[in-house]
């Protein structure tokens, strides 16, 4: 259960608050695939990161007693001067790990850099981030995975890898999902949509439901 | 796959994991850059004592690193002005930068604006302690009175000098987000401090009459408190550790004051 109490979230601009979510009580239930779906700038990201933990509301609380994960798709959780092997290790750090070489194994390993591993994050590229950012996520045991706009991470060849890996995965953890393509969200077994539109967030029990007010938008 | 649900760790335990794995990530950025790493810690300072004692040993009694000055011989005074003054003017630099540098760690849950504040503020304690230390035992070696009398005395003095720092350095970092170039207030707050905290010079030398317009700065405090941990008979009647510990107190009140209110939005993008 993901509980939120009288949520509000905005953002102060030159033209006033702009409300991602406002006043909004609900508790999202763990056993489902979510996707929360809506328009450019309509605030799909903020509500992941805020789903996460690593974005706090203005007013109301947010809490769970699930281990949730960093958004996926991120590679900006990176330290750009450390190399992969240290910013690996910096994780398992703050998770409490301490099997240090494991970890970096398998990390080096399915992201396939070698020695490039060893090398500060910031020489390489955006999709050998990716990867590293992908191999991390697949270590820890989560209860919900947060998956956000997951595109083109590598090359066709790696992306049937990471698929297989993320199917195995979700074998035994939920996700959220934030996406545009209909397709993709059936793909990866969402069953409810969350859409949002003008700091309104409503909840469909059906996804297809969801996908339908979502194209009307 | 590599791991089994182990239980929840309490939010202390967090906090200590994570401000480990930042003090680490901060060492490796620091020193791992640098082909000499660790040596430029140590040659910044030696510069600094070595112009100032071959001087003032020159004058006082006609020969180089001779003499001593209140009981203390010249270069360990002037190491033990310079090296608390550096450390206080780290604290409030590295305090400032401390949430732009770690931006992007954010994105882990587990850490938090304050764990980089909090393992900075640490890692400069114990890097200026130690240099201190190694000082200590180098001049000990090259057979000058080299002694730390009251190490407990000694390591309070410090740990209160970097408690202000740090919260001075708190209070610029949080203050960036209402006043954007607060930062560039810092050298104008360690420039002048550096010419009356007392790093050539010691309270005694100067009247006392004046001594009431250079008592109000804690860092003078801490400097004298320090040489006098070191060495008793050196005199610090004038300062207090009582008015040190204020400062450190108060600095780190405001300083986690508007933390409370503000830290949120450190971490929104």
């Amino acid at each position: 259960m993901i509980r939120l109490e009288n949520v509000t979230k905005s953002y102060p601009t030159r033209f006033g608050r702009q409300y991602v979510i406002r006043n909004v009580s609900c508790t999202l239930p763990t056993n489902r695939n979510i996707a929360i779906l809506g328009r450019n700038g309509a605030g799909k990201s903020t509500l992941l990161r805020l789903l996460g933990g690593i974005d706090f509301p203005d007013r109301g609380e947010i809490t769970t007693d699930k281990r949730i994960s960093w958004p996926l798709g991120l590679s900006s959780g990176f330290q750009g001067s450390m190399t992969g092997r240290e910013n690996c290790r910096f994780v398992c750090r703050i998770h409490g790990r301490s099997n240090f070489k494991e970890v970096e194994d398998f990390v080096q390993d399915f992201s396939e850099l070698g020695v490039k591993f060893d090398l500060p994050i910031k020489t390489l590229s955006g999709g050998q981030k990716g990867r590293i950012a992908f191999g991390m996520s697949m270590v820890f045991d989560f209860d919900i995975l947060l998956l956000d706009e997951l595109t083109a991470v590598g090359d066709p060849a790696f992306k049937e890898k990471a698929s297989a890996f993320l199917e195995q995965r979700r074998q035994k953890a939920n996700i959220v999902m934030v996406s545009h393509s209909p397709v993709q969200l059936r793909q990866f077994g969402c069953n409810l949509g969350i859409v949002i539109h003008e700091g309104q967030m409503t909840i469909y029990d059906n996804l297809e439901d969801a996908i339908y007010v979502y194209q009307q938008l | 796959m590599f791991f089994t649900r182990d239980g929840q760790r309490s939010p202390l335990e967090v906090l200590k994991d994570v401000i480990f794995a930042l003090y680490i990530r901060e060492l490796k950025t620091r020193f791992g850059s640098y082909r000499l790493g660790l040596v430029w810690a140590f040659l910044e300072p030696v510069s600094f004592i070595l112009l100032l004692t071959a001087l003032r040993s020159y004058r006082h009694t006609g020969a180089l690193f001779g003499g001593e000055t209140h009981s203390i011989p010249y270069p360990i005074f002037f190491m033990l002005g310079y090296i608390p003054y550096q450390l206080f003017s780290k604290l409030l630099t590295q305090g400032a930068a401390a949430i732009n540098a770690n931006q992007g760690l954010f994105n882990y849950r587990q850490v938090r604006p304050i764990d980089a504040i909090l393992s900075r503020t640490l890692l400069e304690m114990l890097l200026f302690g130690s240099i201190m230390l190694i000082f200590m035992i180098f001049f000990w070696w090259f057979d000058f009175d080299a002694s730390i009398a009251d190490p407990l005395k000694f390591v309070a003095a410090l740990a209160l000098l970097s408690v202000y720092g740090g919260g001075i350095g708190m209070i610029l970092c949080v203050g960036q987000l209402r006043v954007p170039d607060i930062d560039k207030l810092i050298p104008l707050l360690t420039r002048p401090l550096f010419f009356i905290s007392g790093l050539f010079f010691s309270l005694s030398d100067i009247p006392s009459q004046y001594h009431k317009y250079l008592l109000w700065n804690p860092v003078l405090h801490a400097i004298e408190l320090i040489r006098n941990a070191c060495y008793p008979s050196y005199n610090a009647d004038a300062v207090s550790f009582t008015y040190l510990a204020l400062s450190a107190l108060v600095t780190v009140f405001f300083g986690l004051a508007i933390y409370r209110l503000d830290w949120k939005r450190m971490v929104a993008t």
